[in-house]
């Protein structure tokens, strides 16, 4: 059975993809979904609980949670998507040049890599912080140079794996160009593991630009943003607990479809596991 | 055995140095004039001078850098732009704090994931183990600091069983360390889980069970000590990165940890405390997982010839 078969057989794992999907359809279709404008404050609705108007309340200046949220959609994603751009795009190029060609170059940035792997990720993001000031997408770039490291070293294995099959060397002796080979052959051969390394990551991406925002550091107002909603919510849980409720919810559900897409690309990836039912 | 004690030792030195580097680069990255960054913006030009004189900033970058690892080695990182007490006097009371939390935490949520854990791999796919992996799915999902703010709701405002933020008694650590353990609960269940299911279709397992143990003998005798290997390690790992990752946490309960020292500077633009705070994050971090790698070097021979 096929790795997407197996896949589309995970309950859970198919709940996740839709739970992705449905946000990046409310991130996309934001203004047919809401007519509310997520900046704009109306004072004399402040701290409305959910109701008929307002479908999950208002924040204290007014604002429509649900217009909030999928706008916030908007710049979570696609900072969530910036993160793991930076760190598969760069961090595979690397993972490639070293696995495929080995040799001194290799062994010189496999150094670097397992240095940065031997920090945590996030004091790597935090001093990046530092050193850029706050803001959405500089806290985006941080995170993703910290991410950089991981998928260089998994497709670096991975590639390392994959060319000694037999068809590789088929293409490389009828003469294909190495560029052809590694495109063609090698990485989508090689391809699971790294989509499921880069579900989880997405998810720890996701998690760890919420806490920059929610600590300040992240997207500043009045920018809808998941992270920093909440850090708002925060204040008022005695008067209006079903603020900061709400604000958690696209960031629990959103890092939960991730993890579950993860967990179902690893499962369909290690028949072996699931043999075992 | 001492050739592996030597080169986990070599590592270490550069991984720490590799961390001063980044730590050091930290103000020269930031735009504009170092010397500015250092004392603040209100600070007069004799103050400028002075800062430019003592650090050497007219020298070249490397003749920086080697003057700022000899100060660093002696536990000298500067002054705190926001309280002119020297960075180390801050940082360490932060750490004190920071490390009561994360190991009362990680010690809770790290032995119920590792029990919760070790029953699902020997029981895949029963009920339990399909209950406690959506239950760790979930709680590697939810932002510590969204919990954070639920339980103060609960337990704080609604039932008020417990303070809501500060650092005094036992008290004060239960809803605080209740959102460490949720995390490293949820990690290590996950991890536990897999590793004793690989480990349980080994050959050895097989040849333990044919020779007519019985299944409670092969899983605790046989197949944990191998499996709980990958385990320790992460739990290093996890150990160093909670102290940074619990930043969220120690903003929600007020809790005067380092996460929450890093974040207030970076704010702040107190760069001589970000530098010398990451610094103290990464040693304990290293340190941590270097122990990890020798206990497991002297338990595990393959570790030590590999």
């Amino acid at each position: 059975m096929g790795f997407v078969r197996r896949f589309l057989r995970n309950r859970l794992a198919v709940l996740g993809a839709g739970i992705i999907a449905a946000f990046l359809a409310g991130a996309v279709f934001a203004p047919a979904l809401t007519t509310f404008n997520p900046i704009r404050m109306d004072l004399g609705a402040k701290l409305t609980p959910p109701g008929s108007t307002h479908l999950l309340g208002t924040d204290e200046l007014g604002r429509d949670l649900l217009a909030r949220i999928l706008y916030g959609a908007r710049t979570s994603l696609f900072t969530g998507v910036l993160v793991v751009a930076i760190g598969l795009g760069v961090g595979g190029a690397i993972g490639v040049v070293g696995g495929w060609y080995e040799g001194t170059l290799d062994q010189a940035v496999g150094v670097v890599v397992d240095t940065m792997l031997s920090i945590p990720g996030i004091l790597l993001a935090l001093a990046l912080v530092a050193a850029l000031g706050p803001g959405a997408e500089k806290a985006a770039v941080s995170i993703g140079i910290a991410t950089i490291p991981n998928f260089a070293r998994l497709v670096r294995s991975t590639v390392l794996s994959v060319k000694r099959n037999a068809y590789v060397e088929a293409a490389r002796a009828i003469g294909a160009r190495e560029a052809a080979v590694i495109f063609a052959y090698v990485l989508p051969n090689g391809i699971a593991p790294i989509m499921v390394l880069a579900s989880y990551q997405m998810a720890t991406a996701m998690l760890t630009i919420a806490t920059l925002s929610f600590i300040g550091l992240g997207a500043q107002p009045p920018l809808p943003e998941w992270g920093s909603m909440l850090a708002r919510g925060r204040d008022f849980v005695r008067v209006a607990p079903y603020y900061p409720i709400v604000a958690g919810m696209p960031i629990i559900l959103v890092v939960l479809g991730f993890n579950l897409v993860g967990d179902g690309f690893r499962d369909a990836l290690d028949p072996r596991l699931s043999r075992l039912t | 055995m001492r050739r592996y004690w030597l080169t986990r030792g070599l590592r270490t030195i550069a991984v720490l140095f590799a961390v001063s580097l980044l730590a050091f680069s930290i103000i020269h990255l930031v735009p504009g004039d170092p010397a500015v960054t250092l004392t603040g913006m209100q600070a007069t030009q004799q103050e400028l001078d002075a800062v430019r004189r003592s650090l050497g900033l007219d020298r070249p970058l490397y003749v920086q850098f080697a003057r700022w690892i000899r100060r660093a080695l002696v536990g000298d990182f500067g002054t705190s732009v926001f309280s002119g007490r020297p960075t180390f006097e801050e940082i360490f009371p932060r750490l004190v704090a920071s490390l009561q939390l994360t190991v009362a935490g990680t010690v809770v949520g790290a032995s119920a994931g590792l029990a919760l854990g070790v029953i699902s791999g020997a029981r895949p796919y029963s009920w339990i183990d399909k209950g406690s992996t959506l239950i760790a799915v979930l709680s590697i999902s939810v932002p510590s600091f969204w919990l954070g703010v639920i339980l103060i709701y609960v337990f704080a405002v609604i039932l008020g069983w417990f303070p809501s933020s500060g650092r005094g008694g036992i008290e004060n650590f239960v809803l605080p360390g209740l959102c460490v353990a949720t995390w490293s609960f949820g990690l290590l269940v996950r991890l536990t889980r897999s590793s004793v299911l690989e480990v349980m279709g080994d050959d050895y397992i097989r040849t333990a069970r044919a020779k007519g143990n019985s299944e409670r003998r092969v899983l605790f005798s046989h197949a944990l000590k191998n499996a709980l290997l990958p385990v320790v390690t992460v739990l290093g790992v996890q150990f160093g990165l909670v102290l940074t990752s619990a930043v969220g946490i120690e903003v929600v309960f007020a809790w005067p940890g380092l996460g929450r020292l890093i974040a207030d500077s970076i704010l702040a633009r107190d760069y001589p405390t970000v530098q010398a705070a990451v610094i103290a994050v990464a040693v304990v971090f290293v340190l941590t997982n270097l122990v990890v790698d020798l206990a497991l070097g002297y338990f595990d021979p393959r570790i030590r010839y590999h």
